[in-house]
């Protein structure tokens, strides 16, 4: 059974409509990330599922139990979910312990403390537990507020832009101490970012967003090596664009062939060939395309380098090699199998 | 070579062009605000310091008479006083922030029109509507054919009442600060609440109201900071408080020392209370939840409810506001001008515009003395005169009145001993000493107000003008002043109305033959001549709506939260 599942909602502000007939079941135990640009509509949704918006239309399921349908809609405090913000929102004139006690009911107080001692421990802050919020480094907020949604033993996680309040250092290390612990919980999670790396870091799968709409979903490297459009496609990197028509179901270009995979391009068309920087690299001269560099610089691990064809495009290139001397020239090999074909805008 | 190209910098220009030393100026900046400031500080510093001077008989008598009778009137008087501006201000602030109900958007300032009535101007206006010869007994002996010793009538002219009146045009207090505190308050910590299992009722009590208490309680100070320094109401009521008793002990029976003691007592009362407010805005910043703000989504209440919230709402302002001036309107039209109104507002406006230039040329200097060169001694001296805006006005008035009595008795005895001329009384009993009061009363309005204006204006400001060749007046004048205008002009009109309303330091240190539009009403008011008062009581609340206005839209700007972040 899933434990969220979406059945054609829509929401609307009053400054316009925000959700569109969303579809979406998140499974027993997965962590499921909502990326997409602000204004997608994903942060629209982790409330829905909060109950903290109410949909227009549709239905809202949270473990087989029904939770909002026709505009009606069960109360935040009736859901058994937990909720992270962003900001952590603790309740700064509450000790750590009371915040984390503060939705565990129908138990004694000894009992209460005990079982927010308890996760206090887990998330190794057991030392902290008469402190206030404010005393807090973000790190340390971030775990509490983890240990407050976690504490009442939610159906359901949701989590608003958890990590983005940290710092790069800090969030690497919170974000696995996180996904460790939702784990160990058994905790089915829905996370909110806006940031394609968190997501394929963080996330078993991820449904892509945009403009009211899930685009698509799937596992990361779904996403990431099939895109079902070309906005899946940019969203996960920079990409280089070349433009062509379609021929017998192929795409002729200066830097080589490309094979229409699917239907939706006819012969004639205008296609959009999209390929990521690491699916193009050099060899020595010996009569393909040929390029000049304009640029290459080291990023570490990586060397990006910009490229000029004999036409004026340019194209990124990114892969493991030294960085090559600014005008000097290089042919090209394009891994084609690697490209994405789809109707040009 | 920069500029001019070779030959135009002559010989040593590099080193002329270095930032000349500024030490010797700002120095005399320095000193200048000390002294200006340590002049402020007087009047609160003498009162004070009578504490330090030993008074055992007089204490031993106040004591025995009058002092348990003002301590326990004092404190009745602030316990009501209390409980009604809790009461009102948290329930209206917390329905305008977060439900939606008709007329909202209308009572978000509407709420404020209270502050513009002065609490003595309310005070007799609902005598005159409810005493046994009002409108409202008449109408009820009337309507019913009662006869005087057929009903009971709620006595406006007493302690309770005086509560009451207070209330109604002190409950703005509370109502702004925790109207910033909910709105301030990240949502998400009220969501978070829900999710966590609580209802909204129990989210407001548990998690919105404790975030909002430092919030609360530093509007309950300020009101009852206003409450223990009140005079007019108690006085036209006739209840025997702190003010009235020094107003009595100086004026009636000529007792200074007397009146200093209970003044010094009063100044401490005030003090706690000044730094209760202190305390818990500083509180307010570890119950600050977050940075990011989502606009609130009003809980939209069923018809019933809505109804309850309008009703709610209104009664505050319709009480505090409308009832009150609709009266002094009717009055005022149906009177005949008293003949020297014209004059009357003449010698209030020209008291209170020096005063305000005067407040405002002050707060310039000290506000640029503490930005260039600030210094230990030169705040500590701002932050004494700064407690002059607590002081109540009859305190206020001892303490101008002291040390300008003993000014002008050493000069008249140091020109007869040596010229034998008697001088008299040069400072006292003039206008000097007056605006001298109101400037040291009203200086941490326009300190307050031109110091953060000229926060506005970074030092990378100064720095970039600097950079960009403009010399230090030229800076002044292209940067700050534009910048700062505003913030100047906010000031002047604060400490403007402040001066219009103030009363008891008028009514004590007023030259002979001089009124004010205040002092007039006062007075004829307590002659039962309300008909009379009410054209200069209504100027006064005309120009109190001026703050109103400036308050409203400085919320309305300072709104967080009030762009969608979604």
């Amino acid at each position: 059974m899933d434990a969220l599942r979406f059945e054609g909602v829509s929401h609307a502000y009053d400054t316009g409509p925000s959700l569109l007939g969303i579809d979406l079941a998140v499974r027993d135990g997965e962590i499921l990330c909502l990326l997409g640009p602000s204004g997608s509509g994903k942060s629209t949704l982790l409330r829905v599922a909060a109950g903290l918006e109410v949909p227009s239309e549709g239905r809202v399921l949270i473990d087989g139990r029904t939770v909002a349908e026709d505009g009606r809609s069960l109360p935040p405090e009736e859901r058994n979910v937990g909720l992270v913000f962003q900001d952590y929102a603790l309740f700064p004139h509450l000790t750590v312990l009371d915040n984390i006690a503060f939705g565990l009911k129908d138990m004694g107080r000894q009992e209460r403390r005990a079982r927010a001692r308890d996760i206090l421990g887990r998330v190794g802050l057991a030392d902290y537990a008469d402190r206030y919020p404010h005393a807090l480094s973000g790190g340390e907020q971030q775990r509490v507020a983890l240990a407050r949604a976690l504490a009442p033993k939610p159906h359901l996680m949701l989590m608003d832009e958890p990590f983005s309040g940290l710092d790069a250092g800090l969030r690497d290390t919170v974000r696995d101490a996180t996904l460790e612990l939702l784990r160990a919980e058994h905790a089915t999670t829905l996370i909110v970012t806006h940031d394609p790396e968190e997501a394929m870091l963080t996330a078993d799968r991820i449904a892509l967003m945009r403009a009211g709409r899930v685009v698509q979903v799937g596992t990361p490297d779904e996403l990431y090596r099939h895109p079902n459009s070309d906005f899946v496609a940019r969203f996960f990197s920079q990409v280089n664009e070349i433009r062509g028509a379609v021929v017998a179901g192929h795409v002729e270009t200066r830097i080589g062939r490309f094979c229409v995979s699917d239907d939706s391009l006819a012969d004639g068309e205008q296609a959009q060939i999209l390929l990521r920087p690491e699916a193009i690299g050099w060899q020595p001269p010996d009569g393909g395309v040929e390029a000049t560099v304009l640029s290459s610089r080291s990023m570490g691990a990586e060397t990006v380098t910009r490229l000029s064809l004999a036409d004026g495009t340019v194209l990124t290139a990114r892969m493991r090699e030294r960085p090559l001397a600014r005008g000097s020239r290089v042919q090209l090999t394009v891994a084609s199998d690697e490209a994405f074909v789809f109707p040009a805008p | 070579m920069l500029n001019g190209g070779p030959g135009a910098v002559p010989a040593g220009g590099l080193v002329a062009a270095r930032p000349k030393p500024v030490r010797g100026r700002t120095g005399m900046l320095a000193v200048g605000a000390f002294l200006v400031a340590a002049l402020a500080a007087v009047p609160v510093v003498v009162v004070l310091g009578a504490l330090f001077v030993p008074a055992g008989e007089i204490w031993a008598h106040l004591a025995s008479t009058v002092l348990p009778r003002y301590v326990a009137n004092t404190a009745m008087l602030a316990l009501i006083v209390a409980l009604l501006t809790f009461t009102m201000g948290v329930t209206t602030a917390w329905l305008v922030t977060m439900c939606a109900f008709p007329g909202r958007r209308v009572f978000e300032w509407a709420m404020l029109l209270p502050l513009a009535m002065p609490a003595y101007i309310i005070a007799y206006t609902y005598t005159g509507l409810l005493d046994f010869a009002g409108p409202v007994q008449s109408g009820l002996r009337e309507a019913f054919g009662w006869d005087r010793n057929d009903y009971w009538f709620p006595v406006v002219r007493s302690l309770p009442g005086a509560a009451v009146m207070l209330g109604l045009v002190l409950y703005p207090y509370v109502y702004i600060l925790s109207r910033a505190a909910f709105m301030e308050q990240s949502v998400c910590a009220l969501e978070t609440s829900r999710t966590l299992g609580l209802g909204p009722v129990a989210s407001f009590w548990r998690v919105a109201l404790p975030l909002a208490r430092p919030a609360i309680v530093t509007g309950l100070a300020l009101a009852l900071m206003e409450t223990v320094g009140d005079f007019g109401t108690v006085q036209y009521f006739a209840v025997d408080t702190f003010t009235t008793g020094i107003y009595r002990t100086w004026i009636g029976l000529g007792e200074t020392a007397a009146a200093t003691q209970l003044a010094a007592v009063l100044t401490l009362a005030v003090m706690a209370l000044l730094l209760v407010e202190r305390w818990s805005r500083g509180r307010a910043r570890f119950h600050h939840t977050s940075g990011r703000y989502r606009a609130l989504r009003r809980a939209r209440l069923r018809p019933g409810l809505a109804a309850l919230a309008f009703v709610a709402c209104l009664m505050p302002v319709l009480l505090g506001f409308v009832v009150p001036a609709g009266q002094l309107l009717y009055w005022a039209l149906g009177t005949p001008l008293v003949g020297d109104y014209f004059r009357l507002v003449g010698s209030t406006l020209s008291v209170a515009v020096a005063a305000a230039l005067i407040a405002v040329a002050v707060g310039v200097l000290l506000a640029y003395a503490q930005r260039l060169s600030p210094g230990r001694a030169t705040g500590v001296a701002i932050r004494v005169a700064s407690i002059g805006y607590a002081v109540p006005g009859a305190v206020m008035a001892v303490g101008v009145m002291l040390p300008f009595a003993w000014f002008d008795n050493r000069l008249d005895e140091l020109m007869r001993s040596t010229f034998g001329v008697s001088t008299g009384l040069i400072l006292s009993g003039t206008v000097i000493a007056l605006l001298f009061a109101y400037v040291a009363r009203f200086l941490a309005i326009s300190f307050n107000t031109v110091e953060s204006s000229l926060g506005k204006v970074t030092p990378n400001m100064d720095r970039a003008a600097r950079s960009l060749g403009e010399r230090p007046r030229g800076m002044l004048f292209r940067i700050h002043l534009p910048m700062i205008s505003g913030g100047l002009l906010t000031a002047a009109m604060l400490v403007f109305v402040d001066v219009m309303k103030e009363l008891p330091a008028t009514l004590i240190l007023r030259p002979f033959g001089f009124n004010t539009l205040a002092v007039k009403a006062f007075e004829m008011a307590s002659d039962e001549r309300l008909a009379e008062a009410a054209a200069p009581a209504l100027a006064i609340v005309v120009a109190g709506i001026v703050p109103v206005i400036i308050l409203s839209r400085a919320i309305a700007r300072s709104r967080p939260g009030h762009h969608e972040a979604r």
